[in-house]
């Protein structure tokens, strides 16, 4: 290496980053080690200064800064529902609607079809069939689910 | 010849027939075609507007009328359904009713498929058509 080291160089040196060779010349020579002082000096200057921050006012900044967790309750909420329908739609255990035969959540024609179907073959069929509630299940109530399925809401 | 004149104008008055009365009675049939499946049940929503015509009557066309809300008469929705469940069973085009309009004006009638099953209760999807009673 011939001549100075240049701002770059001596930069590097003081971060303790340069080459065997650039700090062995900025040690032995008077300018560049003059220059890599003022450099120090320059860089502790720009260094912050050591300040302590209130606890409350660290508290306080902290909490602005800390995420909202409001959602949290109606994410819970919402896992909660979905995780009833999942079991609802897999188990089959769907809240009873009175003549919902097939158990599709709805009460048509064919839950009569169903029932009369039933009743015929001379099966036995579910008490819970009786939905005008005269205490069996038969024709009157594959009437009544039909009257039902028609009826104008 | 002031007489005559008055006496035309009040005879013509008098014979002159009336406006010819915009109300129409009409019976749409249902058709529902399953193709070669028997149609065990069927359940169908028939709408219109009830400012252009309104529901009167349902028909049977088989030996079971088939189910509908009176609350429904008077207006322009209905729900219609039936199901047999005797061995031989109608397939194809196969006429389920019969229903008579009171039009006023120039409805459109549109036919809906709610459920439709086969025999065993397999689910159906036959397509649906309104004729004006007497075509075809």
């Amino acid at each position: 290496m011939d001549g100075h080291l240049d701002v770059l160089a001596i930069d590097a040196v003081r971060a303790g980053e340069g080459s065997p060779e650039e700090r062995d010349h900025a040690a032995r020579c008077a300018d560049c080690g003059a220059l890599l002082e003022g450099f120090r000096r320059l860089a502790a200057g720009l260094t912050p200064a050591r300040m302590d921050v209130p606890a409350t006012v660290k508290r306080n900044v902290m909490a602005l800064a800390r995420p909202r967790r409001a959602w949290r309750p109606l994410a819970a909420a919402a896992a909660l529902l979905i995780g009833m329908a999942g079991v609802w739609f897999a188990t089959g255990l769907r809240p009873a609607i009175p003549g919902d035969v097939d158990h599709n959540g709805r009460v048509d024609i064919i839950d009569a079809y169903a029932l009369a179907v039933q009743l015929r073959s001379g099966l036995k069929v579910d008490p819970a069939y009786d939905v005008n509630g005269d205490g069996k299940v038969d024709e009157r109530d594959v009437e009544e689910i039909a009257r039902r399925s028609v009826a104008i809401r | 010849m002031m007489r005559l004149l008055l006496a035309l104008g009040l005879l013509s008055s008098v014979t002159a027939p009336e406006p010819q009365s915009t109300v129409r009675f009409v019976a749409l049939d249902v058709y529902a075609n399953t193709g070669a499946t028997p149609l065990a049940a069927w359940q169908i929503e028939l709408n219109c507007d009830p400012s252009q015509a309104k529901i009167v009557g349902v028909e049977g066309v088989s030996e079971k009328p088939p189910y509908y809300d009176p609350a429904a008469l008077q207006g322009g929705r209905i729900i219609l359904a039936n199901f047999s469940t005797e061995f031989a069973l109608p397939s194809g085009r196969v006429l389920v009713a019969r229903v008579h309009f009171q039009e006023t004006g120039s409805p459109v009638y549109t036919p809906t498929l709610m459920a439709a099953a086969a025999p065993g209760g397999g689910r159906l999807k036959p397509t649906i058509e309104l004729v004006r009673a007497g075509g075809k």
